[in-house]
């Protein structure tokens, strides 16, 4: 993992919450509640921009990386059809014994610029020699 | 923890024990299509079983998601304010997961008792039941 990543932003853009994207995760949970929980969850702040955000810009090594954990905070669900503006940053790179840890953060803001939701993803690499 | 016990997470509501799943490979797929994350753990056997596993594993944010979906099942989205969510073990086809109340959110248990995620949660006002089911 790279830790002179800290700081660095990885992804700024402006998105439209798609009713289709929340459609295609409301059949992946696959319960009742399903559409009402793709409102809350229709991004992941490591792949949002990309399959590769998290992997490029932490630097990670697949075959030693776990996700640890995310963290939400929620100001309210997404509005299908919605305009906002997503900016994920690496909020930390440190080691920890043998291991390293990266967080990122993705928040998202509407179009009066107000927060939606605010992640962090916790990632560990196992065994890091770097 | 048994089917009657509940929890109130930031002592605003009560959660009762849900079960989602069996999980599957088309899940894991729809999941990795909707979010665009196509790490091969998830959707190739042959990468999961050279790094050790005994088959694809679901998303960590696909656990997640179910835990929270039990939770708005019961609450709706409007009542969540915060959730931390850690992951301990990994989630593959076949697995059962049931979702149980603790003293400040849910753990989400496989069949054999073992915790896959912990979610510490912070909620608001639960909304009525129409409300939760999305139907208003």
């Amino acid at each position: 993992m790279d830790e002179s990543a800290k700081g660095r932003t990885l992804v700024e853009d402006d998105l439209t919450v798609s009713p289709d994207v929340l459609a295609a995760l409301a059949r992946a949970v696959g319960s009742p509640a399903g559409a009402a929980t793709a409102t809350l969850v229709p991004y992941f702040g490591a792949s949002v921009g990309g399959e590769s955000t998290a992997v490029d810009g932490l630097g990670l090594d697949l075959s030693r990386a776990l996700l640890a954990g995310i963290d939400y905070d929620w100001r309210r669900p997404f509005t299908p059809g919605e305009r906002v503006h997503v900016r994920v940053t690496v909020e930390d790179v440190f080691r920890k014994g043998a291991n390293q840890f990266g967080l990122l953060a993705a928040e998202f803001t509407d179009a009066a610029g107000d927060l939606v939701q605010r992640q962090t993803v916790t990632f560990i690499e196992r065994g890091s020699s770097k | 923890m048994t089917q009657d016990d509940s929890a109130t997470p930031g002592g605003s509501a009560t959660l009762g024990e849900r079960t989602r799943g069996p999980v599957t490979r088309v899940q894991i797929a729809r999941y990795a299509g909707a979010v665009g994350d196509f790490n091969p753990v998830h959707v190739d056997d042959e990468f999961a079983r050279a790094s050790g596993l005994p088959s694809v594993i679901a998303h960590g944010p696909l656990t997640v998601t179910l835990a929270l979906d039990a939770v708005v099942e019961q609450l709706g989205p409007q009542a969540l304010r915060s959730a931390k969510a850690r992951l301990s073990a990994p989630v593959f086809p076949g697995d059962e997961l049931t979702v149980v109340p603790t003293a400040d959110g849910v753990e989400v248990r496989k069949a054999d008792g073992s915790v896959a995620a912990t979610l510490r949660l912070e909620t608001g006002q639960p909304e009525t039941a129409a409300e939760a089911a999305g139907t208003r």
